[in-house]
Formats: C-alpha cells, structure tokens, sequence
C-alpha cells in the first residue's frame, strides 16, 4: 500500500491521501526484542522518503492520524505504526491501545519556508521512533541531515533555531526541541511506566481517506487486523478536532485541545500530578480543572493571575498566560512549544469566556 | 528554504561518551565521567542514560546548557561534581525546557538519587527540581541566579518524595523558595544556608520534617511551614523548625503576586500556615522588621472559597503548634520599612501589622513599639473562643506573645491596635516535644 498521512489542520475529514509510487526496498521492518536503537533511521525500516515526504514503507506498515493533535510549533507531522506480522493490539475505551511487544511507531515533524504553500518542500527535522519490547516503552529521536537523506540517533536532543510561515501567513522563529530520551519520558509518563499518548480510542476514532476510500482508523485497523476487540466506531469513544469549529462545540473542543496539549503531564499519575490540575477531557471537578484554583508552585510562571481559570475573565486567567508566553519558565507545555498557538488561544480563551460564575 | 538562525555549536556525536571505567565508588560499578569539553547533547545523552548505581562524574569547570538537563531515573544514581564552586552548570543561555536539572521518577516507583559537590546558575526556572524520589540525598549543591534578571521559582526542590536529605547546601536569589520540600514525607533540611530568595526554605503539605542547623538571612522571609489548598497532598504535620538562624529577612518581596508567598510582608522571620504539630525552638530570630514568627490560618492569606474548595483532609486552621526557648531580637521594628510597592500583594499584611501602632482613642496597639515576637490571628471559626486548636508559646525570652484576633480585622478601616490583645498567659501552655525526624538511610 502507498499511502502517506497528510494532516489536514482544520478538515473535518483527515486525508491519507497516495502520494505517488515506491518500492519496498530489500529491507524488512525491524521486530525490537530490547532497549537497543539502531543508529540510522533507515535500520527500522519502517518509513521512506517518496517525492519529499516521510512515507510508510510499502507492506503491512500503517500511516495513522489523530483528531486533535498536540501543537508543535506547528510543524507537518506523519505518523505510522507496525505491530509485528500475526499480533495485533487489544482494544480499550479508556487508555493507550494495548499494543503487543515488538510494535513500533514513528512520528515525523517537519516545515515548510512557507506552511500555505504546499507545493513547496519540507524540511524534515527529525523523526521519533518509540517501541515496545520486553514489556516496556523506548524512545529514541533521529535528526534528518540538511539534505534531507539521512537521519542519524540523537539520544541527548538538540534545540533546532530556524524561521518559517505559518498557516496564518504570520512568520515565525522557532527553537524547535529534538527531545533527549528522558524529554521524551517527561511527557510519556503515566501510571508508573512510559508510554505513547496518542494512540488511544478517542484519538484514533475519526474517518480517513485511505487509497482504497474513506474508513474509520479502529474500523481500518481491525479490518486489517492490527487491532482487536474493538466496538463499532459509533460505539466508541471520540475526542472532537479541535480546530474544526464544526466538530463540536466551544467546551467540547477546548477540552479536546487541553487533554492534548497538557492531559499527558496534567493528570494523577503524570509528571504535573503535584500540582493538582489535571486537565484530560473528562475531568469534571472544577477545582481539579483549575477553576478559581489558586495556581501551584508556579514561581514567575503564573503572570501575577490569581486563579489557573477564572469564569469569564480569560485575561485574569493563568491558564492562557501560559499558552501566550514563550520564555522558558512561563511557557506551557514545558517543552515541545517555542511559538504560540494562537488558535488553540483563542479557543481556550472562548471557553473560558463562557464559562459561569465567578472567583471570590 | 528553511532559513537558520543561528546553528548551535554542538557536534552531533553519536559515539556513547559515557564509558564505564569500572572502578569502586562506595559500591557502584559504573562511573561515567563527564567534563566541559563536551557538547550539551552528549551531556544531556549521559544523564539521559545513566544506568542504575552509576555515578556521574562532572569535572571542574563551566558547563553551559541550552536545554534541562534531565536524569535517567533508574534507582541508585550519585551525580557528583568537584565541588560547590568548581563545577557549575550555567543555564543563563536556557532557551527550552523550564527548569535546570531535573528527575522526574513516574509515579509509583521507588527510585533513590544522590546530588553532591556543584552548582546550577541562572535557570529560567527552578535550579533543582526532583519529583516522586525515596531516598533523595542534595548535599553542597548551590543554586544562584547571579546574572538572570527574572529569577526562577525554586532553587532546590524535591516534590511529591519521600526520605529527603538536603544538607550543607545553598540557594540564593529563588523568586519563590531557596529550598522548597513539598507534598513530602520524613525530610531532613539540615545546615544549608539560603539567601535573597522571597522564602528562604519551606515545607509545605508535607509530614515528618526536621529544618535545623540552617542559616536564612536576607529573604523576604525566613522559613515557612505551610499546608496549604488546591493540592494533591495536604494535612501537612510533624514539622519541627529547632536551632536555626533566621536573621535580617528585609528583603523587599519580589515573588509573582500570583504566588503564595507573594503575600508575604519583607522582614518575617518564619510563618506557619495551617498546619498540625508544629514545634519550633532553639531559633535565633533576629532583625526581621515585620514579625518574628507568625501563626495563620489558610483564612489570613486566602479567600473563605479557597479555603474551604479543598480536598477532604484539609484543616484551614494551623494546630498544636508550639514556639518555645527561642531567643528574640529586634524584631517587628517597622513592617512598613521593606514594604513600600503598594501594588504587591506583601503590602496587605504588611499594612495590617503597621495597623497595630499608634495608640489611639485608648486602644493598646502593640506593647514596647515593635510587632510582638510571636503573633497568632486568632481565626477561629463561627462560635470559637479560648484556644481550642493549642497554639502554645513560651519562654521565648524577651519575646511577647501576641493574638491579632483577625476575625475581628477591618480591612477598609485597619483597625489592629484595637483588637489586639496579649494574653501570654491562656496561651503559655505546653504541647509534648514532637518526635525527631530519622536522618533517611541514603
């Protein structure tokens, strides 16, 4: 199959649209027994460049996309998974897919000079590979040359300062986080153990045009057999794009764009658990979703704002600030971010906006 | 094209530098050798992978960082520099990440981690911050923040551990804490010295604390115990605060307002928030122009809705807390001298204090013209009276007790010197000594 996720930012239908022919190559997808990354990307043998683009390698390697995804500074990114030939991964509604031993993801970020303009190249920064062998998660990073050729291991991270337009038309300079291994676990934590964040019902749960027509991913992957147990798409549980105004409404996709953007350390068990606000799409808890919560161990992070969420008031909120600031210690997430998100802002703020009541 | 900025000088070395050399440091089998030579990837690839019971040999020099520096959190590291003024980790360049040095344990794990012998400068946030360890052991570690204009919030904080260790070490300059143990049990915060921070140590939702042997000066405040709302641990207990020095604590409060201690009045020596079993003697408090000691409930500092929008378990009003055998001097002299931002939240309580001079139309307003040593707000919720919660002070020396009766405060006509009163005797009780907190075995 020659397909290439394309992620279309505010389509209501995400394309995984043919992007010309390839060959498979002589190589065959690495099946990870242990905690050992080869040096080059091109040892997994999972994805390939075709006309520019990080591609699924041809065979039983599958493109995927998610409906809301977290924003890194706005770079293209391309995601496929491979469980190893005669496995698949069990179902669940509420968390990470149970993927089998042996299944490796790759996520790739990129640029273009200018986002708009799809004819033009991206430059691709690196491409993260994280797999699971002997009962446990790993991560490694692989930064591509300049040329675009090759992409080596990058275990300790890099800081990638470049300028680039955005898909607003606005320019931008970015100091792009490759994470170190341990960044990656930073946000990959969760009950104990690294993991991925993505892959998980709500996520996964959304239509995308494969070559052969449109299909529901978790119908596509257990048609295809990589996923089993799995209830009919209508029967699962579903997360909105956060950017289609038509996917839901303001609360539906604010809260879709907090659990993506911060649920993965904003929750019990994850790297923010100390500070009491846990922010996954269904929190119900007022307090716990920083409403009139007076902001925890923020230090000059909170912006002189009294309250994480104050009903109404986006401007007085700590919440926003965060999302709005870039320096180092204000800005939010804490890695990963460089650019505001000016769009996942203005939804936020319009939650918050609309929110009743008031903090005494 | 993608147009660079500016390429970063970092090799992209893909050799491991961290070669084991094999010989014995106190047990472990695995030193991995690091010096400033290296590029912060291959650096950062070295923390990153550290194996467990490895130790981390930082040499003598300047490291500079881009980037946090995060360690591997498998059990048993040691990363140990040359010294307190020899190796030193410079973040003054940081552009990503929002702390220096960092090890974030995933819940629920059980993972021991020992810091010694250098020092972290100029972080954009905290300089040290280590979350879910057992068994964390920081011992002469310095954090500053010599050249950064907006400090960070922490200088070295463990959160959400237990068995911590932070002796002979220093913090200067913290926006918030120089040393901050938080969400915390069984800590030993022993000999350190902290400076020009707002808070100068604290421990905050925690049990079973030990703060002796320390030396705050020049913070906007000298030590807090707090318990505070909103936060995933709280009942903090058992904290004892014995044999420090908590002088000159003037330093104007240059905290965000939004944070707690934002609230704090320049020249307070120590302040207890809200929490159960407290007992703090042998301290020297001396030359701290607000307040020597101060007892508060959470209703002092915050809103009737955030005190009482807690977890269950949450107890607004501070208890058992006893302040006995320290010495006191020249304290509370003008809690408007180190108080002159209006706008900062600190001038609140600072205002509220300077409210109890100035006797007039026979109200008393504090004894011998000073803030008296040790203050209680005497919150004591709807239809209290008398002492109920066993806040305790005596033989403090020359310092008085006093009980602030803040139920009865009119924040739009302070009227202080005229609720104040001075009962020493319903409050001179006795509360048995809290045990001692066990050094943790490191």
């Amino acid at each position: 199959m020659s397909i290439v996720a394309r992620w279309a930012m505010a389509g209501a239908l995400l394309a995984l649209a043919a992007c010309g022919s390839k060959s498979s190559g002589t190589c065959t997808p690495r099946v990870p027994t242990d905690d050992t990354a080869p040096g080059t990307l091109a040892e997994w043998c999972q994805v390939e460049l075709v006309q520019g683009d990080v591609s699924a390698l041809a065979g039983d390697v599958v493109p995927f996309t998610l409906t809301t995804p977290l924003y890194s500074d706005g770079a293209i990114k391309r995601r496929t998974v491979r469980v190893p030939p005669g496995t698949a991964a069990s179902y669940n509604d509420a968390g990470v897919l149970g993927f089998p031993d042996g299944t490796v993801f790759t996520k790739s970020f990129g640029f273009r000079a200018d986002t708009r303009n799809t004819a033009l190249p991206i430059h691709w920064i690196e491409t993260r590979v994280e797999w699971r062998a002997a009962g446990a998660w790993n991560f490694m990073a692989y930064r591509w040359n300049d040329a675009g050729t090759e992409a080596l291991q990058l275990p300790g991270g890099e800081v990638v300062s470049f300028s680039y337009v955005d898909v607003d038309g606005v320019a931008q300079d970015a100091h792009y986080l490759v994470p170190s291994r341990l960044q990656c676990e930073q946000c990959h934590s969760e009950g104990g153990a690294v993991a991925p964040i993505g892959p998980k019902a709500r996520w996964l749960n959304t239509d995308v045009a494969y070559e052969g027509g449109t299909e529901n991913q978790l119908a596509h992957w257990t048609r295809t057999g990589i996923l089993s147990g799995a209830p009919d798409p209508a029967d699962a549980p579903r997360l909105p794009v956060a950017a289609d105004p038509d996917a839901g409404t303001v609360e539906q996709r604010a809260r879709a764009y907090l659990e993506a953007n911060c649920g993965f350390c904003h929750t019990p068990q994850g790297n923010a658990r100390a500070s009491g606000l846990y922010l996954r799409a269904d929190v119900t808890d007022p307090d716990q979703l920083g409403v009139c919560k007076r902001p925890a161990a923020a230090g000059p992070g909170a912006g002189g704002r009294p309250f994480d969420v104050v009903p109404g008031a986006p401007e007085q909120s700590v919440i926003p600030y965060r999302m709005e600031a870039t320096t180092p210690a204000v800005a939010m997430p804490q890695i990963g971010r460089s650019i505001v998100d000016a769009h996942g802002v203005a939804l936020v703020n319009e939650w918050i906006a609309a929110l009743p009541g008031s903090c005494l | 094209m993608i147009r660079p900025i500016r390429r970063l000088g970092w090799s992209l070395t893909l050799a491991f530098l961290a070669a084991a050399c094999g010989s014995d440091n106190g047990g472990n089998t695995n030193i991995v050798k690091v010096d400033p030579t290296m590029s912060e990837s291959a650096i950062a690839s070295a923390f990153s992978g550290a194996a467990a019971d490895s130790t981390l040999e930082m040499a003598a020099g300047t490291y500079h960082f881009t980037n946090s520096l995060n360690l591997s959190t498998k059990n048993g590291i040691t990363v140990k520099g040359a010294g307190m003024t020899s190796t030193i980790l410079d973040f003054a360049g940081q552009t990503t990440g929002a702390d220096g040095v960092v090890q974030s344990v995933p819940s629920g794990q059980t993972v021991k981690v020992t810091f010694q012998d250098f020092a972290i400068k100029d972080t954009a946030g905290d300089g040290l911050k280590i979350t879910g360890g057992n068994g964390v052991h920081v011992n002469r570690v310095a954090v500053s923040w010599p050249t950064r204009t907006q400090h960070g919030g922490y200088g070295i904080y463990p959160v959400q551990c237990k068995n911590v260790l932070v002796e002979n070490s220093s913090a200067d300059g913290a926006s918030d804490t120089g040393i901050y143990v938080g969400q915390s049990d069984t800590i030993v915060v022993r000999n350190n010295v902290v400076t020009h921070n707002v808070s100068g140590i604290e421990i905050e939702n925690s049990f079973n604390a030990d703060v002796t042997g320390n030396d705050s000066n020049n913070n906007t405040a000298g030590v807090l115990v707090f318990d505070l709302p909103n936060l995933p641990q709280v009942g903090g207990h058992n904290v004892r605060v014995y044999n420090n020095q908590l002088r000159d604590n003037n330093t104007p409060n240059f905290g965000d307002p939004s944070g707690t201690v934002a609230l704090l009045p320049a020249g307070t020596g120590g302040l207890v928030l809200s929490n159960t079993k407290v007992e703090v003697f042998g301290n020297t408090f001396s030359g701290n122009a607000a307040a020597g000691f101060a007892i508060a409930s959470c209703f002092a500092a915050f809103s009737l809705q955030t005190c009482t929008t807690a977890p269950s378990g949450y107890n607004p009003f501070p208890s058992q807390v006893y302040v006995h055998d320290n010495t006191f001097t020249n304290n509370g002299a003008n809690p408007l001298a180190h108080n002159t931002d209006q706008n900062h939240p600190s001038f609140q309580l600072a205002a509220l204090l300077a409210s109890g001079f100035s006797p007039s139309q026979g109200a008393p307003g504090w004894l011998d013209n000073h803030v008296s040593d040790v203050i209680y707000d005497g919150i004591l919720g709807l239809g209290g009276s008398g002492n109920p919660f066993q806040i305790c002070a005596k033989t403090n020396g020359s310092g008085h007790f006093a009980n602030m009766h803040l139920d009865q405060f009119d924040a739009q006509a302070p009227n202080l010197n005229e609720i104040l009163t001075f009962d020493e005797s319903a409050y001179g009780c006795t509360l048995p000594a809290l045990p001692a907190v066990p050094v943790p075995a490191l």
